[in-house]
Formats: C-alpha cells, structure tokens, sequence
C-alpha cells in the first residue's frame, strides 16, 4: 500500500506519449519471452484448426462445386439462406432447437448446483463418496448404451416401465414413438446422466468457502438453510454466472448424436433439430452449400446470444467473461 | 491480459485466413476419354487387359453381407487375369453414405467407385462439373457386353442416360424379374393352425390375420422392414405401384404423384384397421434390418415380405409365396424394380489414368460367363457345375463364416454386375422362382427406372423432394399408428399442393416425356 495520493499517479499518465503502451507490450515480450515461447502452440492451433477452416464458409454464399473448389464454384449471394428460411421445415426446427434448450437449461441447469449444496451439507463422509460416486458414474456410460437402455426399459410390450403400468392397469405408453415424450425422455435422460458431474465444479467450489463464515453465520443465530441462502450461495454465485454464460453461448448446439439415436418417424415433428436437419441434408445428400449457410445462421444466433447475455451479468451481478 | 493476446493475434490471423487455400480451379467441361489414342500398354480385346501391371484405387460399399474386399478371391484371382491391381477401399454400409458425400465433395476421388448407390442427383451433378467422366464413348469402343445389353434392352440405355446425353454411371442389370420383387412369403404351419385357405382378397386377408391373432397370440400376424415396404406390399390391391422410383403411377403416358390420392387414404386406412387391432408389426416404423432380420428367421411370423428365401434358410421350407392381394375395387397389382434395379453401382472418376482399361474390367462382369465368374468365382475351386448345367457353390464356401459374401461382393445387392436367371440360383432356387410366378401377372408390362434430370432441374426436385418426403413419410407414419386421424386427411393434402407436389409432377411428366416417351 501506497501512502501516495492517487492524482499524482493520473498527472503523470496524461503526459505520457499514447505510443507507451504497445512499446510496454514488446518490451514485455522480450523480457519474458520464455512465457510468450508456451504461447505459440495454442496460438497455432487456434489458427491452423479454427481459424484456418473458416474460409470455407465463402461456400454458404456460393454453389458450391468440389472440382472448381472454394474460390471457383460461382457466387449466389443469400440464396441458400433464402431457401433455409422459407423451407417447410424452418419454423419446426427453430422452435424444436430452442424449446428443448430452453427447457434443458431451465431444469438441467439448478439440478447440479442443488446436488453439490446437498453434498456440502453432509457430515458424514462415507455416505458423501457413495452419493457423489453413484451421481457421476452415468457421465461414463456412451450415448449410444443410453439410447439403447431407453429404447429396452421403454419398449411398449417388454419393457419395465410398461410391465410396471400394467400391473396398475395402466395401458403401455409407446414412449419412443411419441412426439409427445420426446423432450421429457431426452431431457430427462440428459439430468440423470450429467447431473452428478456436472456438480464436482461447484462441490470444488464449495469445499473453498472459509468456514469462518459459516461459523460467523452460526454465532449469528442462522438456520441451516439460512446458511446455504447466505453463505454458500454467495460464494459459488461467480462460478454459476460463467458456467451459464458459456451454456447459453451453444445455446444452438445440442448433444446432436443423442437425438440423432433416438429419433424416428413419429417423433421427427418433436425431434428434429437444427443439428440433424444439417447432417441429414448435409453429410448425407452432399448439400454443403446449403448446409453450410444454416451452420453459419446457427453460429451467428449463438454469438448475438453470447454477447447479450455477457452484457446482462456484467451490468446485473460483477461476474463476467470480459 | 485479453486485449493484449487479441492485439497480437489480429493481425496473424487475417492473414492466415488471406493466405489459405487459393484453390486450384479445374475446367470443368465434360471430357470424353475414349476420343483419345488408348496408350501402347492396353489390349482392346481379351485377357489380360493392361500387358505391363497397372493399380487401381477403388471405393466401394462392403454390406453386412460382404468380408473385407481384399480377401475375397474372386478379386484376387482377377487381378491375376487382368493385370490390374485393385487398392480397396471398401467402407461399411453404416457409414457408407457419409463417406461417400464426403468422398465427392472433397474432390479427393479414387479411380473407381464400386457398388457405389449413387443417386441420379448425384451422378448428374458430379458428371457434368467433371469429377465423374461419360462412359457411353468408351462403352461403345470397348466394352461389347455391356453394348450388347443396351442393343438387346433399349431400355437400360434409356435409363442411363442423362438429358445431356452422357452416361455418368451404370447400374446392375437384372434381366431376372424375380430378383425384382420382394416376394410375400406365408408361414405354412400358421395357415394349417388356423385350418384356413391362402388370403386372396384384402378382406380375406384382415380376416385371416385376426384369426392368427386369436390363434397364436404372441406372435406376429404380419410385419415387413418398413412402412415403405408395407406399401408396396399391399398398396397393389389399390393400385399403387412404384413407376419412376418414385410413388407415382403411369397411365397412357400420364405421370401422377398418388401420395394425395383417395386411393392412397383409402389405402392407409385399411393399415390403420390392421395396425389398432395389432395385427400389424408395432415397430414398424422404428425397427432396423437386423431386428427384422431376426423376426424372419424366428418363425413367429405369418405373413412378411423379403425378395428370397436366403434371409431365412433354416426354416425356409415352412414358407410359401403367395400371390398379391385383391383390392375392394378389383386392384390387383404389384410393384416390381426396373430392369436397371441400382442406379449408381459404377463410376469412373476424371482422375483415373486409365478409363479405357476400367471399362473393360468392369464389362465382363455384364457378359454371361464374366458374370458367372463374378458370382461364383473359379471353377473346381469355389463352385461347380451340377448335372443340369447350373451353376452351385462349393461347400467350403458356404460354411465359410461369411458364406457367399466371404469371396465375393454380390451379397447386399448393388453390385455392377449382370444378373440372369443363368447365375441366380443362388438367390433363385425353385421356391423363390415359384413364389415369383405367382407375382409375375400383376406386374406392370413397363417399369420405368428413376429417370435423370439436368442438374438445374435436379436441384429444383432435390429442393421440392426433401420437404416432401419428409412430410410424406411421417404423415404415413401418423395415419397408419392413429397419431393422426383421417378427419386431417385433406389438411395432409392441401399442405401437399402448398409443398409444390404439383410442380414435382410436373417435373417428372417432363423427364418421362424426355427420356421414355
């Protein structure tokens, strides 16, 4: 801490030249080159396989032809996305995109931060690992074996859940081939398998709280859930705002292959998503143009997204990503 | 800390961007190959084809039939014949339809593509921006079986052909009708349970179900691999048959689409009948091949499709074929693939150095004895002839784990090849062939194969049938479950007519004008 009055220090800034800063930065580089020297391998990745593969979005504007390839095929302005947005399917896709976002975010979201407040509240250890080993070993089972034990437990003539119905005289639902159950089943499933993992950040964070506060709060006279409202949630606020923020910035982008497994011919009305709608018409009937122009729409929305909610934490709480 | 990285990197990156990939800008004018002097080292005529050893690369489709490509010893024993090295690439049919745009949209071709499934879109596409070259020059100079074929079918020729007048692809040519039709095989000891007679009419037939139903409660009274099977299967006795690889029927040289039909609503109706009362498969709309598969070969099923016995071998002698069934209003009628059954199955791509001795390799596998050879392999090694001159695997084939697909890239269909009823027994033995005359005189005089447009129109109906059939299919799929009721059918059809059904007709009347009138 300085004793030194802080106009002193403004004065002196003014007069320098605006030059300083860059001439700070290089001199900074030299004189610690060895940090910047770690630098250039992300740095390369970066551009060799992000930014590098982006001239090859020329093509959403472009018929695109692979023989005269990126720069030969000729120009056709805004026409794929013309034909994305007044396709058929537009408006299903969009809505299915993002009710199922929405929804997943509304519930998926404050089930993992309940779970690691939950966990923070026991006292008694052994009975801690079980619960936290038990929540997060779905996390390792593959999508496809999800889809499948779906597809097993849910089946209308043998599957567990429709013996179980039966038995109370409940007609068998076809869970898989209804529009109807596609989101509750996918979200759901979507819970129950990330769930468990999602919480070690905010158990991690949690385990970094000083306890001096909870004494504090305890000398003071707070109930348990007292505590949990103005202790423990305070201190994780920062991380939940930054893993929100980085959730909606893919707002677009689903567990594409999940839906993908699961969908059929009469759950397509609920099922179909952005995702599959452009590996459907892109990957497999070739339509790069085409398709890639709807990537493009998806990228933008997700940036626009990005920034907005950026801006909401930064002017409502003090937590932000820049 | 950020603005700082961002600073330095800005101007790394813009150029980055800048300088990658000018890419090469290819002329993309059609080129016929066979305009050119073939170089000193091909044989026009005979075996082998190149004198001095040449390689091939080669992308193929491997179904779940079919081992590797590299060990099948009928490649390897050609090889040996031709002179001509073939590098496989051969891709499991999971995934082959991935790779296969990606393959064409990287520009990164192999010399030829086998049992490729190339659609007409892309055939079209790729040939006229030069990836794929014309074959009809070189199949004129080079290739006499394959010429032969098109003397003796005008019609194969026909449907080869683009409106530009080339031939980007060639497929399979099936001059055996039998290996044209999915055939409906009935369970035997089902119909003598019920101490019934074979179901001739559609209500014979809901009858004969519902008495299965009674009879063997947990079994399936009938199921087929899709719902597009099961239109084809019963959409006869309305009238519906697939003309143009596609739903549409032809009369005195009209095209209609028929999926807005009344028939067709009718047609759904009775599904929906069967499918409420369970005597329809419920997975249906959901179930794989493999699953189905499994149905077939369990025996719990009374009534399915499949084109022959090979799927169920074990119990194949407890089936008969039945013949198709007559509809309320006297249909009776039954889809069949045109002679050109697989569009797409061959290809010779613009890299490839040596079209002319592609061509060849490829032509005698459409000759009868090249065909034979392709099918069967060697003789005395892998097959034999019997006493009545027909062509029967050895045994150490068919035990072999793949069975026939072990030596050979038939099984799976597909192939480039030429299939009669001379090198079908296989696929062919008397009870299918039975099952096939039964079928044979409710199949329309002329089938006519998808037909090709230029790539302008084949964009438009590419642009009009995605929607579409998307929207067909699950409508079909709602009706025939009941997730929709039939009191939405005219909703179903006006969003039809907004879809553009009409100028899809309109199209294909075009195309049929042009290609087969």
């Amino acid at each position: 801490m300085s004793l030194k009055p802080e106009s002193t220090k403004r004065i002196k800034e003014k007069v320098l030249p605006a030059t300083k800063p860059k001439k700070k930065l290089w001199k900074n580089i030299v004189r610690r080159y060895d940090l910047y020297l770690m630098l250039i391998l992300p740095m390369a990745w970066y551009i060799i396989f992000l930014y590098g593969p982006m001239y090859g979005l020329q093509i959403a504007f472009k018929d695109f032809i692979p023989i005269k390839g990126y720069w030969g095929s000729p120009w056709v302005g805004f026409e794929n996305f013309q034909r994305f947005f007044s396709s058929y399917y537009f408006w299903r896709l969009i809505r299915n995109t993002v009710t199922i976002k929405v929804f997943s975010i509304l519930f998926g979201f404050p089930i993992p931060i309940l779970l690691a407040l939950l966990v923070n509240e026991l006292k008694n250890n052994k009975y801690k690992k079980v619960l936290q080993n038990i929540t997060y070993i779905p996390h390792f089972i593959s999508v496809v074996v999800i889809v499948g034990m779906l597809n097993l437990f849910l089946d209308p003539n043998t599957g567990v859940v429709n013996v179980i119905l039966h038995s109370f005289g409940i007609k068998s639902i076809p869970f898989m081939q209804e529009a109807g159950w596609f989101k509750p089943l996918f979200i759901g499933s979507n819970i129950w398998t990330n769930m468990g993992w999602q919480s070690i950040i905010y158990i991690a964070a949690l385990s970094g709280v000083s306890p001096e506060l909870y004494e504090a709060a305890r000398v003071d006279g707070a109930s348990k859930l007292q505590r949990i409202w103005h202790v423990s949630i305070p201190s994780i606020m920062p991380t939940v705002i930054i893993l929100l923020i980085l959730e909606v910035g893919h707002f677009m982008d689903i567990g594409f292959e999940k839906i993908l497994l699961m969908q059929n011919q009469l759950n397509m009305s609920s099922s179909d998503v952005i995702a599959t709608f452009t590996y459907r018409t892109g990957i497999l009937d070739g339509e790069y143009s085409y398709t890639t122009a709807i990537g493009l729409f998806d990228a933008i929305i997700n940036f626009i997204l990005l920034i907005v909610i950026n801006q909401i934490a930064r002017k409502k709480t003090s937590t932000s990503l820049w | 800390m950020n603005k700082t990285i961002f600073k330095v990197l800005s101007p790394v990156v813009l150029s980055s961007v800048l300088l990658v990939g000018c890419g090469s800008s290819a002329s993309t004018a059609v080129q016929d190959p066979s305009k050119e002097e073939a170089p000193s080292n091909f044989n026009a005529s005979g075996f082998p084809i190149v004198k001095k050893p040449i390689t091939m690369t080669m992308f193929a489709d491997r179904s779940a039939a079919d081992g590797p490509y590299k060990d099948m010893s009928m490649f390897q024993e050609y090889a040996k014949m031709t002179n001509i090295n073939i590098k496989f690439n051969d891709v499991p049919d999971a995934s082959f339809a991935e790779k296969k745009s990606l393959i064409l949209g990287s520009n990164n071709l192999p010399d030829i593509l086998f049992k490729a499934n190339l659609t007409p879109l892309e055939a079209v596409k790729y040939g006229s921006s030069g990836e794929l070259i014309p074959l009809e020059g070189l199949i004129k100079k080079y290739a006499p079986s394959l010429q032969g074929l098109f003397d003796k079918y005008p019609e194969v020729k026909q449907a080869l052909t683009a409106p530009d007048g080339h031939i980007y692809a060639l497929s399979d040519i099936v001059t055996l009708l039998s290996a044209r039709t999915n055939k409906l095989w009935l369970n035997k000891n089902m119909l003598a349970g019920v101490n019934m007679s074979v179901p001739t009419t559609t209500d014979e037939l809901y009858n004969y179900l519902k008495a299965i139903k009674v009879k063997y409660p947990n079994d399936t009274p009938l199921s087929t691999a899709s719902v597009g099977d099961l239109i084809n299967a019963i959409g006869g006795a309305w009238g519906l048959t697939q003309q143009m690889g596609y739903n549409i029927s032809v009369n005195n040289d009209k095209v209609s689409i028929w999926t807005t039909s009344d028939k067709y609503k009718e047609l759904l109706m009775y599904l929906h009948k069967l499918y409420q009362e369970n005597l329809l498969d419920h997975q249906i709309t959901t179930q794989t091949y493999a699953q189905y598969l499994a149905k077939m070969q369990s025996g719990k099923v009374a009534l399915f499709t499949n084109q022959a016995t090979d799927a169920f071998p074990q119990d194949a002698s407890q089936y008969e074929g039945i013949a198709p069934f007559k509809g309320p209003e006297g249909d009776q009628s039954y889809t069949a693939g045109p002679i050109t059954r697989s569009y797409g199955a061959f290809a010779i791509s613009s890299t490839n150095k040596d079209p002319e001795a592609a061509i060849r390799w490829i032509d005698y596998f459409y000759g009868d004895k090249g065909s034979i050879f392709f099918r069967y392999g060697v003789e005395g090694k892998t097959f034999s002839y019997s006493s009545d001159g027909t062509p029967v695997y050895a045994d150490s084939v068919l035990k072999s784990d793949l069975g026939i697909g072990s030596m050979t890239p038939w099984p799976g269909g597909g192939s480039p090849e030429l299939i009669n009823d001379k090198n079908s027994t296989a696929i062919n033995p008397p009870q299918v062939q039975q099952a096939a005359d039964k079928i044979q005189p409710y199949i329309s005089q002329k089938i006519y194969a998808a037909p090709l447009f230029d790539p302008t129109t084949a964009n438009e109906v590419n642009d009009l049938k995605t929607d579409i059939d998307t929207y067909v299919g699950e409508a079909t799929a709602k009706f025939i479950t009941g997730q929709q009721s039939f009191s939405a059918w005219n909703s179903y059809v006006s969003q039809l007519n907004k879809m553009g059904i009409d100028k899809l007709a309109k199209y294909y009347q075009e195309a049929f004008d042009k290609q087969y009138k």
